[in-house]
């Protein structure tokens, strides 16, 4: 034997025994970093994935369960039965597909109790003991839209003279070719490793299958960036600038008792243009609280979005006053935000009513501390009559507000049980403060109140 | 396993490198995007070339906002180069990242806005 070949052998087993310690590396890396590389986008909806978005129309609040990527399958939910009209329009080439679906009962398929209720539909009809309808559509509620590529759409949303725009964006099952690439080559590599270990050796053509495996997976990876997009697209850097929300109404001075349109515009704060990067949070791309400034009326809204950066919902208040208006939202990539606003309404409506409103069942929740001290968490025991289904992902929320209004909070709780909601929240500073609790109970969403004294 | 197996193994890698790089080679990529009265194709560049591919257009405005540095830059105007393509009469983006680029087209179906995200 001579000496270049005894050379070439060490040299051999020495890349054998880097690549016996490297490939494994690599490849967990590699699984790493492609797992890591899923959509950050809150709006994809692509074979798998489910987004839920609440709004609130005139007739009632419709959940939309957006999925399947494409074609996408939406679902409604509403406490009423309530027929929503479906349009898909591609922001690629402008193609339309359309649909209609009848709302089914807000609790269908959802998870009451640790068990999950059976929303079951029979040739077209709902049954769920406190809703019956018939569906004009045959074999079931779930509307069906195609959706012919990836990339933005628009699902228009339509409940009587009603009508929402929701930006989404859609991933077909398939991704690129590029992504598959890489997919295949993390799963050759993953095989060759599994395989060359149940053999108990190494063989030459199966290192090198591993190493051309992990090398077009590892390029793959870096220049996945640089690749076409399919199911991603440029999302800016985290950390938008703030938000601002201007509250109007329409009519411009609305009577006591009178439907009237609340609409809330929201601007950048640092351009100035319209905000229209909402991430739905919690089931819905805005939450807005509309109070009494005395606190008896109360309303949790998800208005409509029905133009960049424009939200709106249809109102009536039974008496004249001051309104508060706090909007909860989110911008994509950045924070939530509170975003607080008011308006007044007159007397005179033909709907006013003398009687004082109730903003829900009074109730005396137990505290703990009973004493609320400022700066220092306080549990809230509600009794509720259960079981509870989820309503905007959770059991139940508490809406708190300062008597002034420059402070709100929304606090999610947890069942304890199924009679009664638990909620934990620190109040800042002494004074009093209004609180509802919301949840839903058989279907229909309950409000309550209480007010909660903070001395010191 | 022999130094020239494991060598032509790295070659094959470095091919399959390449052959990745010059695909996905060329800068910035067109990007489609259809409103309710006009579609467009906005293909990055030097100069910022806006093809209208649904409606006739008789102008288009061109304004780059940066969402994540919070800056929005002045409109452009576009000069027509042939049937429905307009091309920037000056810069369009300062610097590199991810941009929304807001085009507005006007014509014989009015006016549309239209945003469409560029990576530029």
């Amino acid at each position: 034997m001579t000496d270049a070949g005894c050379e070439g052998r060490g040299l051999a087993s020495g890349v054998m025994r880097w690549i016996r310690v490297a490939v494994p590396a690599s490849g967990a890396v590699l699984v790493a970093g492609l797992l890591a590389a899923s959509p950050a986008w809150a709006h994809e909806v692509g074979a798998g994935q489910e987004v839920r978005v609440t709004q609130t129309f005139g007739s009632g609040e419709v959940t939309l369960v957006i999925g399947g990527g494409a074609p996408l399958r939406v679902d409604a939910r509403a406490a009423r039965p309530v027929r929503v009209r479906l349009s898909l329009r591609s922001l690629t080439d402008g193609s339309v597909s359309a649909d209609s679906v009848w709302a089914g009962s807000l609790t269908d398929g959802s998870v009451t109790d640790g068990s999950v209720t059976d929303g079951s539909v029979t040739d077209g009809s709902v049954t769920d003991g406190s809703v019956t309808m018939s569906s004009p559509r045959q074999g079931g509620q779930t509307a069906v839209l195609s959706a012919d590529h990836d990339g933005p759409y628009e699902l228009g949303v339509g409940v009587g003279d009603e009508v929402s725009v929701i930006p989404i964006r859609v991933a077909a099952a398939g991704g690129a070719w590029w992504a598959m690439l890489g997919d295949g080559a993390v799963l050759a590599l993953g095989l060759l490793l599994v395989g060359g270990v149940l053999a108990g050796r190494m063989s030459a053509a199966l290192v090198g299958a591993a190493s051309a495996a992990a090398a077009v997976a590892a390029v793959v990876m870096l220049l996945r960036p640089y690749l076409p997009s399919t199911s991603q697209r440029p999302v800016a850097d985290p950390g938008l600038p703030y938000a601002q929300g201007w509250v109007s109404t329409l009519p411009a001075r609305p009577a006591a008792g009178a439907a009237f349109t609340l609409t809330v515009r929201l601007t950048d704060g640092a351009t100035g243009r319209p905000v229209d990067d909402l991430a739905v949070h919690h089931e819905a791309l805005a939450h807005v609280v509309v109070t009494s400034q005395d606190g008896a009326f109360f309303r949790h809204v998800h208005p409509l979005r029905v133009a960049p950066g424009v939200l709106a919902v249809r109102l009536s208040v039974p008496r004249p006053g001051r309104y508060l208006v706090h909007t909860e939202m989110e911008r994509r990539q950045s924070g939530g935000q509170l975003l607080p606003g008011g308006f007044d309404v007159f007397g005179g409506g033909s709907g006013e009513s003398s009687a004082p409103p109730v903003s829900g069942e009074v109730v005396v929740p137990r505290l703990s501390p009973a004493v609320p001290v400022a700066g220092s968490p306080v549990t809230v025991d509600v009794a509720v009559r259960g079981p509870l289904a989820p309503w905007l992902g959770m059991p139940g929320h508490l809406i708190v507000r300062s008597e002034d209004g420059e402070q709100l909070a929304h606090v999610h709780g947890t069942a304890q049980g199924a009679s009664a909601l638990r909620f934990t929240f620190t109040l800042p500073r002494a004074g009093r403060y209004l609180a509802w609790v919301q949840c839903l109970e058989a279907g229909e969403l309950v409000t309550r109140s209480f007010t909660v004294e903070v001395e010191r | 396993m022999t130094a020239t197996t494991v060598m032509r193994w790295a070659a094959l890698c470095l091919l399959v490198a390449g052959v990745l790089l010059a695909l996905t080679a060329g800068g910035s990529r067109s990007v489609q995007a259809a409103g309710t009265r006009y579609a467009v194709t906005v293909v990055p560049g030097e100069r910022v070339e806006v093809r209208v591919t649904s409606g006739v257009a008789r102008a288009v405005t061109l304004a780059a906002v940066m969402p994540g540095m919070g800056h929005a830059l002045p409109p452009v105007e576009t000069v027509e180069a042939g049937p429905g393509r307009f091309v920037a009469a000056g810069p369009v983006f300062t610097m590199d990242g991810v941009w929304e680029l807001v085009v507005t087209v006007s014509g014989q179906r009015g006016e549309e806005l239209i945003t469409v995200t560029v990576l530029v």
